[in-house]
């Protein structure tokens, strides 16, 4: 496995150096099955009691904040024990580029502005993405709808993070249609085909996650404390 | 001597060293870095940088700090204000000394 840093400019390498070790995807990853898996659940087997449907509410409600407002906070706790010691901090990318801002460059270019600042629409696009095979599955109502679903969700992820910070392999995504296929095949129940895509969708983004870290601890074990002598 | 060339001389000698150079660009980008990320983006060795580092530092253009992640001490970095002045300025004496390639000032006059 070959670690992929290809932005060449210090802000985009900031950037691309926050999915390293595979631990945004993970965490956004198990939100996606969270809720996807979650909701597919309540439609199946409804709980008869007032009580455990506002248990399951609540359940889901406080987990859709854990991962979704503090999931900064929780991948920060994270990498702090897993890549910091391995392979250092810098800055986490903003998901916004900050306006008005200049920059100088020692290019050929001379001034320029933002494109390599440590920003990443990442988090954004995903949750766009993974919500649009969401709407595609609900919209065609149909066993078929979640392969057609899970084709444009492949589609999207693969163009729209094309040149993004965390690019993704064509082949990385043929997953998600097999599974949409896969998912039609063991006739799920139609009722539960939005969801089924959000499902398949953090399944998969949580398994790339997976297979990064995995990499990613392999190639770097943890480095000896560092020892800065000013 | 050509004026321009002549301000050659004029350059921010602890700028213009490349390793400084790198350290100062790649904290222009990123508002700060840990010691360890530095050297492995600079492919610096840990003396080498400890060197630069504390050179900068004792200029003003850059801050450390020491904090703890956990049980990991980060010695952190940051580019101060005249950190980046002095980048600013260094980068108008380069335009003022090469303000085009030969190439392209050979097609303005053509």
């Amino acid at each position: 496995m070959k670690e992929q840093l290809f932005p060449d400019t210090p802000g985009r390498r900031a950037a691309a150096y926050w999915f390293i070790d595979g631990l945004p995807e993970i965490v956004a990853g198990i939100g996606f099955v969270g809720l996807g898996g979650g909701t597919v659940w309540f439609g199946q087997f409804r709980p008869h009691s007032w009580s455990d449907r506002t248990a399951f509410v609540a359940l889901g409600l406080v987990s859709l904040v854990v991962v979704f407002v503090y999931g900064r906070s929780i991948m920060l706790f994270l990498k702090s024990r897993v890549t910091f010691p391995r392979t250092g901090y810098v800055t986490p990318p903003s998901d916004e580029e900050p306006k008005g801002a200049t920059i100088i460059t020692l290019g050929l270019a001379g001034e320029q502005r933002p494109p390599d600042q440590n920003v990443t629409r990442f988090r954004s696009s995903t949750i766009a993405v993974i919500f649009s095979g969401n709407v595609v599955a609900g919209v065609i109502a149909k066993p078929i709808g979640v392969p057609i679903a899970m084709s444009a969700v492949a589609v999207l992820l693969y163009a729209l993070h094309r040149n993004s910070e965390r690019p993704y392999h064509w082949a990385s995504v043929l997953p998600l249609p097999a599974a949409g296929i896969g998912a039609m095949l063991l006739h799920m129940p139609q009722d539960a085909n939005a969801w089924t895509a959000v499902l398949i969708g953090g399944l998969w983004l949580a398994a790339q996650g997976a297979w990064r870290l995995i990499g990613y601890v392999r190639r770097h074990p943890r480095a000896p404390m560092e020892s800065f002598q000013p | 001597m050509n004026e321009r060339i002549r301000e050659i001389s004029q350059l921010d000698r602890l700028v213009h060293e490349p390793a400084r150079l790198q350290i100062l660009m790649f904290l222009r980008e990123v508002e700060e870095a840990d010691f360890l990320y530095l050297q492995r983006e600079g492919g610096f060795t840990q003396g080498n940088l400890s060197g630069h580092l504390s050179k900068l530092e004792d200029a003003g253009y850059i801050r450390i700090r020491k904090m703890f992640k956990g049980k990991m001490p980060l010695t952190v970095c940051a580019l101060t204000a005249a950190g980046e002045k002095a980048l600013r300025t260094y980068w108008e004496q380069m335009k003022n000394i090469m303000p085009g390639s030969r190439k392209s000032e050979q097609a303005t006059r053509a």
